[in-house]
């Protein structure tokens, strides 16, 4: 790809970027819901931990996970919309004559909304999360999570775009939207967990694992998670040997 | 096809879409359309052929349905044809859309380029970037349109506050900003009030007069055509109907005139034959005359017969009534099951 090719994508990103700062009101609601789920979800876990129930990690924890997740699905443009009402109404016609790539001028569109939602969304997740528990993560955890979380919602996106693709030839992209996104949640979130769980089943009863994490609720979730990430890699590399 | 000096030429250019059919509205043929489906093969363009040379300007004309938008898409790359040749400009508009693009500007009426919360003017620079124009150049492009179309500050008014009018000559700058060889125009004016209408014609001949470029204009409105086009092309159910100069299609496809009396009496009883009277009051009398049946001399002789004239008015029929006149006479066609 040549300089001026590379300079129409940026720009596309600019202009993107450019609309998303005027369009300031979906940007405060997106703001104003992550502040309400967050606190729906802090106040639930807290009732959770409070009943003495067996939970995962301890709820201030478990607030901040819910922010940095919740942050990284909301920053992400839904551009699968986007280019279905394109098709829908015929502006399609316009972006399609032009001497552009019209799959990278779409995604470099969507990236430039995502770089002015990341960071005010990840700002206020922030806050809530530390206002709802009082307390923070080591700053060099959240360091870390900022860039895996843009390039998480740019993988989201990037997803989007090819659900959005499909209206060309369905005309109503919402089905596929909600097939791939319960794919995603059982394949990335439930297949990783089962087998660190199955694993830890091997060599002591699944219900003492639950039984363990409730008895160290003050274990932060973030621990957790990188324990949990060396068990998979051990089981990994266990059974290609 | 070997590449030709004409602006756009289509040979046998042909185009079909596949539909769905109902096979009823019982609970029987809605459960059977669950599992088994028919289709049918609808012709949107079936074997056009015509040349256009550089620097005219085409009215391609057509009732909703007639496969105008199709052809129009096609000749931009944006539609692949089924069957038949096309080129525009010496290129394959499917094969070579981007390089095309750069030659080609489009203006779809009811749709947008603009940015909606943005001024035009950051819509002409992210254009100037895709086009690839060198950024001192563009920007005096910009202001040299700008000034043609009268924009001033609309340039900087974000798009939402423009009205329609405002918001089509953006978009014609839009499209004009490359500095495009050929132009397709499908329904500019469309919503637009008489003035707004007036002015889009006239900035639209003026350009392609200056510049030479080349314009396919689809309208519903015959005034576009008559202001802009010296030619039109008239396509139904996807075929060729008509393509000819725009003086010769009224005078082919009507050939009657439309008559205005001013007379003594109050009104005319006109009973020739070829002579319809559309009105009668008032000192006035509003008569269509069927030439080749009875001449016009005729007509006016029977009326002093009746009265004195004070005054009279020739015109012709409008474009509006030959169109009709040709689209009746144009048999349905283009499906095949």
């Amino acid at each position: 790809m040549t300089a001026a090719q590379c300079a129409k994508y940026v720009a596309f990103a600019r202009i993107s970027a450019t609309q998303a700062r005027r369009e300031r009101s979906e940007l405060y609601g997106r703001m104003v819901f992550f502040a309400v789920i967050l606190g729906v979800f802090s106040s639930l876990w807290r009732a959770v931990a409070e009943a003495g129930m067996p939970v995962a990690a301890d709820s201030r924890s478990l607030v901040w996970y819910l922010a940095a997740t919740e942050w990284i699905l909301l920053s992400a443009p839904p551009i699968h919309i986007d280019i279905q009402e394109a098709i829908r109404r015929g502006d399609v016609v316009y972006r399609l004559g032009h001497p552009a790539s019209f799959v990278v001028a779409e995604f470099a569109t969507g990236l430039g909304v995502l770089a002015v939602r990341t960071p005010f969304l990840g700002l206020t997740a922030c806050l809530c999360a530390f206002a709802f528990t009082g307390w923070m993560p080591p700053l060099t955890a959240l360091l870390i999570v900022v860039p895996f979380g843009f390039v998480a919602s740019a993988l989201i996106m990037a997803l989007c775009l090819g659900t959005g693709l499909l209206a060309f030839w369905l005309q109503d992209v919402a089905p596929v939207y909600w097939v791939w996104q319960k794919l995603m949640f059982v394949l990335g979130g439930l297949s990783c967990h089962s087998r660190c769980i199955r694993h830890s089943s091997s060599r002591r009863p699944s219900s003492r694992h639950f039984r363990r994490c409730s008895r160290r609720r003050r274990r932060s979730c973030w621990e957790l998670i990188s324990s949990r990430q060396e068990r998979c890699s051990e089981v990994s590399s266990s059974g290609a040997a | 096809m070997p590449p030709t000096a004409a602006a756009a030429e289509l040979k046998q250019l042909s185009k079909s879409f596949r539909v769905r059919r109902t096979r009823g509205t019982g609970v029987g043929a809605r459960l059977r359309e669950l599992f088994s489906r028919d289709t049918q093969t609808v012709a949107a363009v079936d074997r056009l052929s015509f040349s256009i040379a550089p620097g005219e300007r085409v009215a391609f004309i057509g009732p909703n349905g007639a496969g105008k938008s199709t052809t129009l898409k096609m000749l931009a790359g944006i539609l692949q044809p089924d069957a038949g040749d096309v080129r525009v400009l010496g290129l394959v508009p499917s094969r070579q859309r981007r390089q095309l693009a750069f030659q080609i500007g489009t203006v779809f009426g009811q749709r947008s380029q603009l940015w909606y919360q943005l001024p035009p003017r950051d819509t002409f620079e992210l254009l100037g970037r895709v086009y690839e124009i060198e950024p001192r150049a563009h920007r005096r492009r910009i202001d040299t349109l700008s000034s043609v179309f009268a924009l001033g500050t609309l340039v900087n008014t974000p798009v939402r506050h423009l009205s329609l009018g405002e918001r089509m000559r953006c978009e014609i700058v839009a499209s004009l900003l490359h500095s495009p060889r050929m132009l397709f125009l499908d329904e500019p004016t469309i919503g637009l009030d008489v003035s707004a209408k007036a002015m889009i014609r006239e900035l639209l001949w003026t350009e392609s007069e200056r510049d030479r470029v080349t314009l396919l204009l689809t309208s519903h409105d015959t005034g576009d055509m008559e202001r802009v086009c010296s030619r039109a092309i008239v396509i139904n159910h996807g075929r060729l109907m008509w393509d000819g100069p725009i003086s010769a299609l009224r005078r082919t496809y009507l050939k009657a005139k439309r008559v205005t009396l001013w007379s003594e009496a109050e009104r005319l009883e006109l009973m020739l034959p070829g002579v319809r009277v559309l009105s009668s009051g008032s000192y006035r009398t509003e008569l269509e005359i069927a030439l080749e049946i009875t001449p016009l001399g005729q007509v006016v002789d029977a009326a002093l017969r009746q009265a004195a004239i004070r005054d009279m008015a020739i015109e012709d029929a409008p474009l509006d009534e030959v169109i009709r006149a040709l689209y009746a006479a144009s048999p349905p066609g283009g499906v095949s099951s």
